[in-house]
């Protein structure tokens, strides 16, 4: 899922055989994930559905896949198809790390291959309409995992636990010492340097953003976060988190948020009602930086936020 | 340092609101997922809530050939509802509810014939006025597979007195799919009807009523849902009504209901599709059926709901379009005779910010010939216009 993952957690009776057991759990689950919903795992449902574009081969759907398809048209209407798990294929066009920008040509090629609205999901499957398009749920597995293995751990009696991966955290309980689980969040500009350190307890922080991938056009600093309407990066923000009691929807604002861009992304986290922290150039704004400026914590975190690639 | 925790933080500033709109629309997203289906656990609500409604019910006028004699005009009523909710803890809620109906107007005293021989009513004389006040409390217990309410409630008016109380209970399933309720309630009401325009022959009566309700709701697929129950109940005492000078009733009344429903949302329009049906029979005689159907509309934040009722019954085994007094029961209310009706209306729900306002109207129209069963339906049937409007804050 491109990135690293850590679990940390006590075992139920601190029975060390149980905890090996959960660890191995654990791991199948993200196993089974990444075999299933990778674009780059020839043999993934993903793949077997991308394959089939422009066919009108229906591929079946688990009712987990379908719950997560779902869940992804909710985040396309509520985001007006910004959130597109079908834009990836705009990647094809734009390499971040050269600086280079695409033709115009080459962008209006590959357009017509993006949109969910091209996604028929049915009883029968689902079909992509468009030939050569591609789903990807890049945006949304790794949330997923992490809701998944926090749900293993409670399933299994662990109260107390704190999950990462690439990123994206979901704490249990407390922490050992009865203290809440600290969370740092990275200052984009220092990425060594831990700005700012929440306090978690049964919640979960996602973080999207751009610090470490973006490209200038004319001095103009712009986010890999590509538009699936105008196949042209956002003026996006160097990084979005946002707080939820589930990673999935945590997730999903912070990469809409991302999306929209710094003006509209704080209008709209704001009808949240979720705790969410911006981070520009050189400001932080949001319910979270508004809450911990004031108060810095001189104890280190269990876990940092890494600065978004 | 602030700790967050779901719903909850010492530092509301970083408080999870999972009451907004959006955060609502996303945790009913996540509910497609079986994951996330064990997940969602009873709790009290989030926030508190205080509302205001009111409503206008307003009868139509007969027609001049219905009435034999007296006022034309019948009931105009004035509803006026504050309600206020609010969490107690992590496990409890309290509500409170007050609601004030202030009725003028007429209602037909008895049915009698006219000169040309068909039925025409006789009409209560000068505008009768009463104002009725319901106050009721309502505490709830929730846990992670249900909840539990106790609720005690008193309704005055000039003649009447009700006290009532009741407890229901909801659980849902392991994997959350289905859903449990049952409900008993439990009324003692007074009558003593005042002695002004029209006779009348009680000075005071008791009613005893006592209610059962079963039912059970089953998540069918990520996007439909159907329910279905059984409601029982009986009542012992004075069942007439005293301002009617030909109306005598049983003196026990019991009471059988099956009700169901099935609702489809449909994602690419953002809406959905309800369906009702609710069979009624009764020891009278009286069996009726409604069905209604209803769209339900998202419009971004805000939401729409046009509706249409359908509803027929068959008319009580004592109800006679003129009461015949020789029988040991008898009554010629119309609310006792064969009629179908129909309903349309529509209802708004507009959310600005931690406001939320509504809009409703509907119209009832009744077809004295719409019944079931055979031709005894009543001259003095009734039409009305029901407009509401009303108000809810919620804050934390």
């Amino acid at each position: 899922m491109g990135g690293p993952a850590s679990l940390v957690f006590a075992p139920p009776n601190n029975c060390e055989h149980v905890g090996a057991d959960i660890v191995s759990a654990a791991e199948a689950i993200l196993v089974d994930l990444e075999n299933r919903y990778s674009r780059y795992i020839d043999t993934s449902l993903i793949s077997l559905i991308n394959e089939r574009a422009g066919s009108k081969t229906p591929t079946v759907l688990d009712p987990e896949t379908h719950g997560l398809l779902d869940f992804c048209s909710h985040l396309y209407r509520e985001s007006d198809g910004l959130f597109d798990p079908t834009a990836g294929v705009l990647n094809q066009a734009w390499d971040f790390k050269r600086n280079q920008i695409p033709s115009d040509r080459v962008i209006e090629t590959i357009l017509p291959r993006v949109g969910w609205d091209k996604v028929s999901i049915d009883e029968a499957g689902i079909t992509l309409q468009a030939p050569h398009s591609e789903l990807d749920l890049g945006g949304v597995v790794k949330e997923y995992a992490a809701d998944k293995v926090a749900a293993l751990l409670r399933k299994t009696g662990v109260t107390k636990a704190i999950i990462e991966l690439a990123g994206d955290i979901v704490t249990l309980g407390v922490k050992f010492d009865g203290q809440p689980w600290r969370v740092g969040v990275t200052d984009p500009n220092a990425p060594t340097q831990t700005a700012l350190s929440v306090a978690l307890t049964d919640a979960c922080i996602a973080t999207s953003g751009s610090s470490q991938r973006f490209i200038e056009i004319n001095g103009q600093r712009y986010s890999h976060f590509l538009n699936p309407k105008t196949g042209h990066p956002v003026e996006g923000c160097f990084s979005v988190s946002v707080i939820a009691d589930s990673c999935l929807i945590a997730g999903g604002l912070a990469t809409i948020a991302c999306l929209m861009g710094a003006t509209k992304g704080k209008t709209w986290l704001a009808s949240s009602g979720l705790p969410w922290l911006i981070i520009e150039e050189n400001q932080w704004t949001g319910p979270i930086s508004d809450h911990y400026s004031s108060e810095q914590s001189t104890e280190a975190p269990q876990r940092n936020v890494p600065s978004p690639r | 340092m602030g700790v967050i925790r779901p719903s909850y933080s010492e530092n509301k500033g970083l408080m999870i609101n999972k009451n907004t709109p959006l955060t609502r629309r996303l945790s009913v997203a996540l509910a497609s997922i079986p994951l996330y289906q064990n997940a969602q656990a009873d709790a009290p609500p989030a926030f508190t809530e205080v509302g205001i409604r009111y409503s206008n019910y307003s009868e139509d006028a007969l027609p001049d050939s219905k009435v034999i004699f007296g006022s034309r005009n019948r009931y105009d009523i004035d509803v006026t509802q504050l309600w206020f909710e609010t969490p107690i803890g992590g496990s409890w809620s309290v509500a409170m509810d007050i609601q004030n109906d202030s009725m003028s107007g007429a209602s037909p005293w008895f049915v009698g014939t006219n000169v040309d021989g068909q039925p025409g009513v006789i009409m209560s004389g000068a505008s009768i006025y009463d104002n009725r006040v319901e106050v009721g409390v309502t505490t709830r217990y929730f846990w992670a597979d249900g909840n539990a309410g106790f609720n005690i409630s008193n309704s005055r008016e000039d003649d009447y007195e009700a006290r009532s109380m009741s407890f229901d209970l909801a659980w849902n399933s392991d994997n959350n799919s289905r859903t449990w309720t049952a409900s008993l309630s439990s009324s003692n009401d007074t009558v003593e009807p005042v002695k002004e325009n029209i006779p009348v022959f009680i000075d005071r009566e008791e009613l005893e009523t006592q209610s059962a309700y079963f039912g059970v709701s089953q998540v069918l697929s990520s996007t439909a849902i159907a329910r279905i129950g059984l409601g029982y109940t009986v009542s012992d005492g004075y069942l007439s009504d005293p301002y009617k000078l030909n109306d005598s009733r049983p003196d026990t009344h019991d009471r059988f209901t099956l009700d169901g429903g099935y609702r489809r949302y449909f994602i690419e329009q953002r809406g959905a599709l309800q369906l009702n049906y609710r069979y009624y029979s009764d020891d009278w005689g009286t069996d009726s059926h409604t069905g209604e159907i209803a769209w339900y509309q998202e419009i971004k934040q805000h939401s729409l709901k046009p509706y249409i009722r359908y509803y027929r019954q068959s008319r009580a085994d004592f109800f006679q379009t003129t009461a015949d007094l020789s029988l040991p029961f008898f009554a010629d209310d119309y609310r006792l005779s064969e009629y179908g009706a129909t309903t349309i209306g529509i209802q708004g729900f507009f959310q600005l910010g931690e406001w939320r306002f509504e809009a409703q109207l509907e119209r009832y129209e009744t077809n004295p010939s719409g019944g079931i069963g055979t031709n005894k339906s009543a001259p003095a049937v009734v039409d009305f216009w029901r407009g509401t409007i009303g108000a809810t804050w919620r804050f934390d």
